[in-house]
């Protein structure tokens, strides 16, 4: 198994927001992580990555126990977040952005740009522009492009497609199918496109209110009438 | 005996001096979330017009030749002197010391208030940090300016002071003192029922979350402008007396340091609790005037004050890490408590005495 | 002429302290009230060397750094990071940073009455004079050091990988730390290197000012007014700020000090504390946090539309 959460309870200091939330993700495996506003999808996601209060619970990674690691130490196992706000560096420019992605890796960088470039060409000619001038479009696709220059084992997007146009969110949709494809990566995608996210999961895990409603099937969760009309906005 | 007389004389006096100051504080912070990091600007402020007024003012009635006073080179010389004559003559006249005493109070507190309205123009409108900075710079400029205009209090020689309570001969000190440890009360009194008024739960509203507090339709902007208005009266006043105790106004002595220790004073006995800050004070004060009696006894290759010093600061840091709230915290719900008894009961813990 | 380089000099000083000013602010949000006192142990670090081990004062700057590099980077380790780790507030912090500043600068007091007492010569109101009478020599090394300073800082923070990561760290910890960035050791890094160029400017302190445990507190206002003016968050808006502050006071001094005026000189430190006042109330986050863009396109407007 790639990553396994057990019973996690985690929240901001002293407050929980999350309670027992309990999930697994093999290799190749898309996970749709989903619910409302202010549901905890974040933090849950945050927890995981070592950037909220884990209160109870235990991570694996790999098999090995990250529970207590801190975010620097998760990123160079190979666990790769990207921030639902703030997921560039504002005032440095795309192309050190994109070395600062690379942080932790060594001769390959360059290379390592290059194919991601392969990937996202508009990029490529904004390289020398700082990140805050860029569009919202334009800013996903180089908080993506920090994440793929490091070769993720596990990629967590924490809403990718919030507050962009519906084509420019369906492309960004469209970019993460290509990732799992070529990539030999588990991926957790948290959403508020509950349709566009299940369109390309294989798995579902449904939060309300900082609990765990539904973990399964992503094509079952659709097909749950009680649970898909009520918090993902989709008409069965 | 008499030593012990003394000891605890001096120390009631300190005390009803910085308790003020604590108090003060103790309000716009506690209460109301106005870090002021400048709080020794309004202590001197009331100090320096005390300083400034008081010698002249006793000097002339006993018709002392008015050169010697308007005449800055010549004041600065004979003013030791012309004090020591003003407390002769007003020795005979307890009345108008009185008067003098009460004169100078208020003077202080006008002076303070003035100062503080001064100091609300950053306050509504700069971040924190920016008005901590803005603050301590502020004081240290009102220090510099004092040491160097001559005219206020004799620059850096300093200025003496004449004793308002030569009338009440072998029991001069006693009853000033007194009139400290009365002042002070009185102050404790009127901030008890200034923060369990209205006006107090619109500051704890507006510390705990300005927007709501806004949007109750309480005036944000005035109640800062009030608060750092009656704040600094206090500390003004405080300043008055902690001159007309001494005896003498030196610029030099009013550094941040002061604004410091006030600080550890809040913090150590609990802000947003008017009991905490008196003890911190307490706490402050008893063991900063026994360390001065028993000073010579401490053999030390420097002076024992700046280890004392570096104690207290080792102490406030570890006390904003392990207990923040202080000795005695801030008694949790008021804010939201809606029987008006809850709020009285509170009323009569809150004073020390 | 004279002046001039005086107010060079000083300037020099007052850049130096506050580029680490500007850096401790933009890591932890909180302004240091103890940054002068990182100045003072620098010169006492140069007194201490130039009397106890016989050097120059000169040879003594890697050694001032060190010191108050170390000093800073105790207050970050001991008092900072475990506060912010608790989720202190700013009120907080800045309560600590007065703190820490009382408890350093009382200590250099003990320090300097230690050393009066046991080594019977002055270490109070010190000054480095130079020998040969070459009055200027200590104008040219604090002018040169503090561009070879402002250029390896520039060529760190934005030629290196680490350099680049510091800055990132600084940004935004949170996405740095995901990255794999390890944002403490970037933010002592800070510290340390806020604190070593504190304890450089120093050095140069008693070439100029009698020296004691004051001094350094006393620069505070002129360090904070360099920092605004160049904006708190913006590391090289300090050199800019640090020349503005030093010169119009030094310069501003002579001129309003000598007719018509006649002011005493002692009211220097209001030049910089009305600089600081002004540029609070009008354009709070500095020079750099007024939009010079929108401004000028704004005039430019304003021309066209009046032409
Ligand atoms: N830094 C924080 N400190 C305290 N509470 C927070 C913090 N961030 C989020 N919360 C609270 O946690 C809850 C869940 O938020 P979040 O995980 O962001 O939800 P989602 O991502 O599903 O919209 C919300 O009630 C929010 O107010
Ligand atoms: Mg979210």
């Amino acid at each position: 198994m790639l990553l396994e959460v057990e019973e996690l309870t985690a929240g901001y200091g002293d407050i929980r927001v999350i309670e027992d939330v309990s999930f697994s993700l093999g290799s190749g495996e898309l996970l749709a992580v989903l619910g409302p506003n202010g549901s905890g999808k974040s933090t849950l996601v945050k927890a995981v990555m070592g950037l909220a209060t884990v209160h109870s619970g235990r991570i694996l990674f790999r098999g090995e126990d990250v529970t207590r690691l801190k975010p620097h130490e998760k990123a160079r196992r190979g666990m790769v977040y990207v921030p639902q706000m703030n997921n560039v560096f504002e005032r440095l420019t795309v192309r050190e952005n994109l070395i600062m992605a690379g942080y932790t890796i060594g001769d390959e960088l360059q290379d390592r740009i290059e194919e991601v470039l392969e990937l996202l060409p508009p990029l490529r000619r904004l390289m020398g522009r700082k990140a805050w001038t860029l569009s919202g479009g334009e800013r996903q696709m180089l908080a993506l492009a920090m994440a793929l220059v490091r070769s993720p084992e596990l990629l967590i997007l924490d809403e990718p497609t919030a507050s962009l146009a519906p084509p420019v969110a369906e492309k960004i949709i469209g970019l993460i199918a290509q990732i799992r494809e070529s990539e030999d990566v588990g991926i957790i995608l948290v959403e508020q496109n509950a349709k566009l996210a299940l369109s390309i999961s294989d798995e579902a895990l449904l939060m309300v209110s900082g609990k765990q409603v539904y973990m399964g099937d992503a094509n079952k969760l659709l097909s749950r009438s009680d649970l898909s009309s009520l918090y993902l906005g989709v008409r069965s | 005996m008499a030593e012990l007389f003394s000891f605890l004389l001096g120390l009631a006096a300190f005390y009803s001096i910085y308790q003020m100051l604590a108090l003060s504080l103790n309000l716009e912070y506690g209460y109301g979330g106005l870090p002021n990091f400048g709080k020794v600007m309004f202590f001197a402020g009331g100090a320096f017009v005390t300083g400034a007024l008081l010698t002249r003012l006793v000097a002339l009635s006993p018709g002392a030749p008015p050169d010697m006073v308007w005449d800055v080179s010549k004041f600065k010389i004979y003013n030791t002197l012309l004090a020591t004559r003003g407390s002769g003559y007003l020795a005979t006249n307890p009345l108008l010391a009185l008067t003098l005493f009460a004169l100078m109070l208020i003077l202080g507190a006008g002076v303070g208030a003035l100062l503080g309205i001064l100091a609300s123009y950053p306050a509504v409108r700069l971040r924190e940090d920016y008005l901590g900075v803005t603050l301590i710079v502020s004081g240290e400029l009102l220090r510099i300016v004092a040491r160097n205009y001559e005219p206020l209090v004799c620059g850096t020689l300093g200025v003496s002071v004449p004793n308002l309570f030569a009338w009440a001969g072998t029991y001069s000190e006693l009853i000033k003192v007194g009139s400290m440890v009365a002042v002070s009360t009185a102050t404790v009194l009127l901030i008890n029922i200034m923060v369990n008024s209205p006006y107090g739960r619109a500051l704890r509203a507006m510390r705990d979350q300005e927007a709501a507090a806004a949007s109750l339709g309480k005036d944000v902007v005035l109640l800062k402008i009030k608060t750092l208005a009656v704040g600094s009266a206090i500390a003004g006043a405080a300043g008055s007396m902690y001159a007309m105790y001494l005896g003498a106004v030196v610029a030099d002595e009013f550094t941040p340091l002061k604004t410091f220790i006030v600080w550890l004073m809040v913090v150590m006995g609990g802000a947003g609790n008017n009991a905490g800050a008196c003890l911190g004070a307490l706490t402050y004060i008893g063991i900063d005037r026994a360390l001065t009696l028993f000073k010579h006894l401490i053999p030390l290759p420097f002076d024992v004050n700046y280890l004392y010093y570096t104690v207290m600061g080792v102490a406030l840091i570890l006390l904003l890490m392990y207990r923040p709230e202080g000795i005695l915290p801030e008694r949790p719900g008021r804010l939201y408590a809606t029987t008006e008894i809850s709020s009285d009961s509170r009323g009569g813990q809150a004073a020390p005495h | 002429m004279n002046v001039v380089l005086d107010a060079l000099a000083f300037s020099n000083i007052i850049v130096l302290s506050s580029i680490g000013l500007t850096l401790t602010y933009i890591t932890l949000k909180v302004p240091n009230f103890a940054h002068g006192d990182l100045v003072t142990i620098g010169a006492y670090t140069a007194l201490a060397a130039a009397r106890l081990l016989g050097i120059t004062p000169y040879a003594a700057i890697p050694l001032a750094f060190i010191a108050s590099g170390m000093a800073a980077l105790a207050s970050y380790y001991l008092v900072y990071r475990p506060l912010d780790r608790r989720g202190a507030g700013i009120v907080t912090l800045m309560i600590a940073s007065m703190s820490t500043e009382v408890i350093l600068r009382a200590s250099l007091h003990i320090f300097a009455d230690v050393m009066t007492t046991s080594t019977k010569s002055y270490w109070r109101g010190f000054l480095f004079r130079e020998e040969g009478g070459q009055l200027t020599s200590y104008i040219v090394v604090s002018t040169i050091t503090a561009i070879l300073i402002i250029i390896s800082l520039y060529l760190f923070l934005h030629r290196t990988k680490y350099g680049v990561a510091l800055r990132a760290a600084v940004e935004n910890p949170s996405l740095a730390s995901a990255i794999g960035i390890d944002v403490d050791k970037a933010r002592a890094v800070s510290w340390l290197i806020a604190g070593g160029l504190a304890g450089v400017a120093g050095v140069f302190m008693p070439f100029r000012t009698p020296t004691d445990p004051e001094t350094g507190w006393a620069l505070l206002l002129r360090m904070f007014a360099a920092s605004v003016l160049g904006g708190l968050d913006a590391v090289f808006g300090a050199v800019i700020g640090g020349y503005v502050i030093g010169l119009s006071e030094v310069l501003g001094i002579y001129l309003l000090s000598g007719p018509p005026l006649n002011l005493s000189t002692a009211y220097r430190p209001a030049i910089p504390f009305a600089i600081l006042v002004i540029l609070l109330l009008i354009a709070p986050r500095g020079l750099s946090g007024v939009e010079w863009r929108r401004l000028l396109s704004r005039m430019s407007r304003g021309v066209v539309r009046s032409g």
